[in-house]
């Protein structure tokens, strides 16, 4: 009994922390949404900001979601993309397995 | 964010601390943003009330406030779009010379200025009211280089690391360390001009001001002619490292005090990101040589602030400090110990704190915390301070800082 209790409380774990994916388009947490340099591209702004303070993070069309891989992100500053990984709700981060372009996007 | 009609010379001046220095851009700075018109404006904030706890015969106990606020605003220069530069106006006060009385906190140990004529010993003096008053324009030469123009009546010249008031490692300390006078101690100066170029990761700066320290009506400014002068290299070979080495050369800072002071100081800073907020930890060295007394007064800090959790904050603070005014006020006293023992006096300084964050309002985070000191100090001057004195703050802390999305 206590196996068959200590194996589903396992395979519930494991299925909590399963990776999932999310479509959204790279920016950094200081913009979020919007990028407000002007004369630059958002792609130039998303990159001056993550070069101060701020991280590149996922713009899902609703939240800013911080992602804990910080290069790979760089090549597709302001790039619609598709991130696998498994988020923390509680630090809102996404702890990342793979970030891929979106064609046509 | 909030912020509006942005261009690199405003990330520039984003990253930009007391006056011209700067935390790691890595760091980020507890702050609420937003903007009015095309004005960008920042505020930060940070307000301890704290109860201090002494032992041995020089200790002392006191209710005190440490605490500023700041404002900047900033808007960029010219109506082209492509025009990068940018320019800012910042103000900070501070309500010290009201909520810490009798002009002195305790802190054993500590040296530096007058209260009511007399030089202060085993205390910390207020801040002035107004903390800075300053003005930048700031100019992109190109992709990789920017020119930085600083005036401030009150302001922060080109020297030593970030002020600890405004250290990423210092942020969870109520209390000054007793190495500010031999390291940052000229964060608050008057009629300040620095020119500063960074380029790439490296910055020359170039500060003219008026070196004496502030008098004790901390009400006023108080200008005077530009007398004293600095330079500073910075170097950031990430975002996340911060490094410094500056030296200047003060005409009669100390009022009771003969002679100027050369001042050199060396430092890193370097922050983590960590899923709790950002791991500070900062290496100081400062030292001052006094052109009338001859003495090398060397001092040796060590700084870190650990959040463990999002809500749990360690710290710690190690010094080694050379004091040769903590018997100012005795001057019998000082002459007999210096025939016998000499005039100087190392001191280590060793303090543990933490603080926990209780959410209380969305823009303002509060926290309670505590933290505790011991002090190592020649057997010459035991007599005087007891075998271990030791001491320790209770506090609540309040700071501005954007909610998280």
């Amino acid at each position: 009994m206590k196996s068959f209790v200590l194996t589903i409380a396992l395979a519930g774990l494991l299925a909590g922390a399963a990776p999932q994916t999310f479509t959204g388009v790279i920016t950094d947490t200081l913009c979020g949404a919007k990028h407000n340099m002007k004369g630059h591209s958002d792609a130039d702004c998303a990159k001056m900001c993550a070069k101060a303070s701020a991280q590149y993070a996922l713009f899902d069309g609703q939240n800013v979601l911080k992602l804990s891989d910080q290069k790979t992100p760089a090549r597709f500053a302001a790039q619609t993309v598709k991130v696998t990984g498994v988020l923390d709700s509680k630090t809102n981060t996404i702890k990342v397995t793979s970030i891929e372009p979106v064609p046509g996007k | 964010m909030g912020m509006v009609d942005m261009n690199p010379s405003s990330m520039f001046l984003m990253n930009l601390s007391s006056g011209t220095s700067e935390n790691p851009a890595g760091w980020p700075m507890p702050m609420i943003m937003t903007h009015f018109g095309n004005w960008n404006t920042m505020f930060m904030g940070l307000g301890f009330l704290s109860d201090i706890q002494q032992s041995g015969p020089r200790g002392g106990d006191k209710l005190y406030s440490t605490n500023w606020v700041m404002a900047s605003a900033e808007h960029r220069v010219g109506t082209n779009v492509g025009s990068n530069d940018a320019f800012q106006a910042e103000l900070m006060l501070s309500l010290e010379p009201a909520t810490i009385t009798d002009r002195r906190y305790p802190l054993l140990f500590q040296t530096g200025e007058t209260a009511y004529g007399a030089p202060i010993t085993d205390a910390q003096h207020p801040h002035n009211f107004i903390m800075a008053l300053g003005f930048h324009y700031v100019h992109h030469v190109a992709e990789d280089t920017t020119l930085d123009l600083y005036f401030a009546p009150v302001g922060d010249p080109a020297l030593g690391p970030v002020p600890y008031p405004h250290r990423a490692s210092a942020m969870e300390f109520p209390e000054a360390p007793i190495s500010h006078h031999r390291q940052d101690s000229t964060h608050i100066s008057d009629d300040v001009v620095t020119v500063g170029l960074q380029y790439k990761k490296l910055k020359f700066e170039a500060s003219g001001f008026y070196g004496s320290e502030p008098g004790e009506n901390r009400w006023i400014i108080q200008q005077g002619p530009m007398n004293s002068w600095s330079g500073r290299i910075w170097f950031f070979p990430t975002k996340y490292w911060a490094a410094q080495v500056s030296a200047g050369r003060l005409t009669h800072p100390e009022a009771l005090e003969a002679g100027d002071q050369t001042r050199v100081s060396a430092s890193v800073e370097y922050v983590r990101p960590m899923p709790g907020g950002s791991w500070a930890s900062t290496l100081s060295w400062g030292r001052v040589h006094n052109t009338a007394t001859q003495r090398n007064l060397n001092s040796y800090l060590a700084e870190s602030e650990l959040p463990v959790t999002r809500r749990n904050f360690i710290t710690g603070r190690a010094e080694l400090v050379d004091k040769d005014e903590l018997f100012a006020n005795d001057l019998e006293l000082q002459q007999q110990l210096d025939v016998r023992y000499g005039s100087t006096f190392r001191i280590g300084a060793y303090t543990l704190g933490y603080t926990r964050d209780i959410d209380l309002f969305r823009s303002v985070e509060t926290g309670i915390g505590f933290n505790f000191s011991a002090y190592s100090l020649p057997n010459a001057i035991k007599p005087y301070y007891g075998d271990h004195p030791v001491g320790g703050n209770i506090f609540i802390r309040v700071q501005l800082r954007r909610p998280e999305h």
